[in-house]
């Protein structure tokens, strides 16, 4: 590797290093959060920042259909990935990608609560996958939708090498949940049958933190916990090598 | 030579001391959350009871008329009623949460045996909504309990008890119900 293109990769190691320090800190905060507060039945939630255990339940007005399996869910994303080969190396690229969110209910054995997922970081493991390639069409209803969306699934004579992601929400799914508990702007204030009625998890207007996902609590901490780890370690390491390595082409080790 | 690795390592050393200075602003920022916590989950709790203190005298208003000869029962709720009104502190208002429980589970049973009692609807609302308090009053008893238990064990852990000590934070205590309250009541007929 020539010189210059390790001096390139020390000052891109040294932002990522940065980078990547300050998102330790922002993980480890998480992580504490998620530690510190206790699960809350939906019967009794308070206003306020809440960490909820339910099941995906209905969409407050209609189900979404996802894009590649047509299924209906009350989230969805989707990824279309290009494959390209160069001498070094091959990846896959992205060269579309989309999601569409709805206010959906969730329920657990107190209770049924409506949740705003605008805002919030939505992981959920990918649910479909397909590729598309010299000799595998994709089929049919990625077809349709890749053409509505402009993407060219084929080039001058084969089929392009894609790949074809998608993630979904449905009902049943069980999530964890930690955002801000406020006023359900669907009902009138006060107005509703149960506590639960007048409230909308949402992300909230002091506290940005806003998570859902499908994974137990134990298992986002752990990652989290590693996330931390590597954040800070790695990050520091990666600040102090580049640094090292810059102040080595400069002249002054 | 010399200054490059004299940057590097101050920067080393600078980037370690941000590390453990965060890691205890982050233990210190998380000690003072939870016991914000407590604090605002009792004060959740303290809203509820407050409500159900306010249904009662409708509550025995409502009753008066069919369980004349129940005159213990409905002491028992004033009783608690008053005591509740009265409690001063976490402990205090324990105690009469564990006995107005009591006391209500006792009506409830009670009014079983009066039919007449059971078909009146303003009865059957206040009871019903009497008993969605107390169901809340029981999720948000756990969750008050968590909130204690997670801070209890947290200052007695490793790197936090440094800070807890410094902060003279002490051990808060449980929300207790009394092994009375967990008992079913006997009704006799």
């Amino acid at each position: 590797m020539a010189s210059t293109d390790l001096l390139v990769w020390a000052v891109i190691g040294l932002l990522a290093g940065v980078w990547l320090f300050i998102q330790g800190f922002i993980w480890l905060r998480q992580k504490r959060m998620i530690e510190n507060i206790p699960t809350s039945k939906i019967r009794s939630l308070a206003m306020g920042l809440v960490e909820i255990k339910a099941k995906a339940f209905k969409p407050l007005k209609q189900f979404l259909i996802s894009p590649f399996q047509g299924k209906k869910c009350l989230w969805y994303k989707y990824t279309i990935e290009e494959y390209h080969k160069t001498e070094d190396s091959d990846y896959w690229k992205t060269i579309k990608m989309g999601e569409e969110r709805i206010p959906f209910y969730v329920k657990d054995n107190t209770g049924t609560v409506l949740v705003d997922p605008k805002g919030a970081r939505i992981e959920l493991p990918i649910d479909y996958e397909h590729r598309s390639g010299f000799r595998r069409e994709a089929p049919k209803r990625i077809a349709t939708f890749c053409q509505k969306q402009n993407v060219k699934t084929k080039g001058w004579f084969f089929n392009k090498t894609l790949r074809y992601r998608e993630y979904i929400l449905q009902p049943n799914d069980q999530l964890y949940i930690i955002g801000t508990a406020g006023d359900n702007p669907y009902v009138e204030d006060a107005t509703g049958q149960k506590n639960e009625d007048d409230i909308m998890i949402q992300k909230g207007e002091n506290e940005k933190f806003y998570y859902i996902s499908d994974q137990p609590e134990e298992d986002i901490l752990s990652r989290l916990k590693w996330k931390v780890v590597g954040g800070l370690f790695g990050g520091a390491a990666l600040m102090v090598i580049g640094l090292a390595y810059i102040l080595f082409r400069a002249g002054l080790f | 030579m010399a200054i490059g690795f004299a940057i590097v390592l101050t920067v080393g050393i600078i980037l370690l001391l941000v590390i453990i200075i965060g890691w205890f602003v982050g233990i210190y920022n998380g000690l003072v959350r939870l016991k914000n916590n407590i604090k605002k989950s009792w004060a959740n709790i303290d809203v509820l009871l407050k409500q159900r203190s306010d249904e009662l005298p409708k509550l025995i208003a409502s009753v008066k008329g069919y369980m004349k000869h129940e005159k213990g029962v409905l002491t028992e709720i004033t009783k608690a009623r008053s005591a509740m009104m009265n409690a001063k502190g976490k402990a205090e208002k324990a105690k009469a949460d564990n006995m107005l429980t009591g006391a209500l589970k006792s009506l409830f049973a009670v009014a079983e045996n009066y039919p007449q009692l059971k078909a009146n609807e303003n009865f059957m609302q206040l009871q019903s909504r009497i008993t969605g308090i107390e169901n809340e009053l029981a999720d948000r008893r756990e969750f008050y309990n968590d909130s204690v238990n997670t801070y209890n064990i947290k200052i007695h852990q490793i790197p936090a008890v440094f800070v807890a000590n410094m902060l003279g934070y002490k051990d808060e205590e449980l929300f207790k119900a009394e092994g009375k309250d967990r008992e079913d009541v006997k009704v006799e007929f």
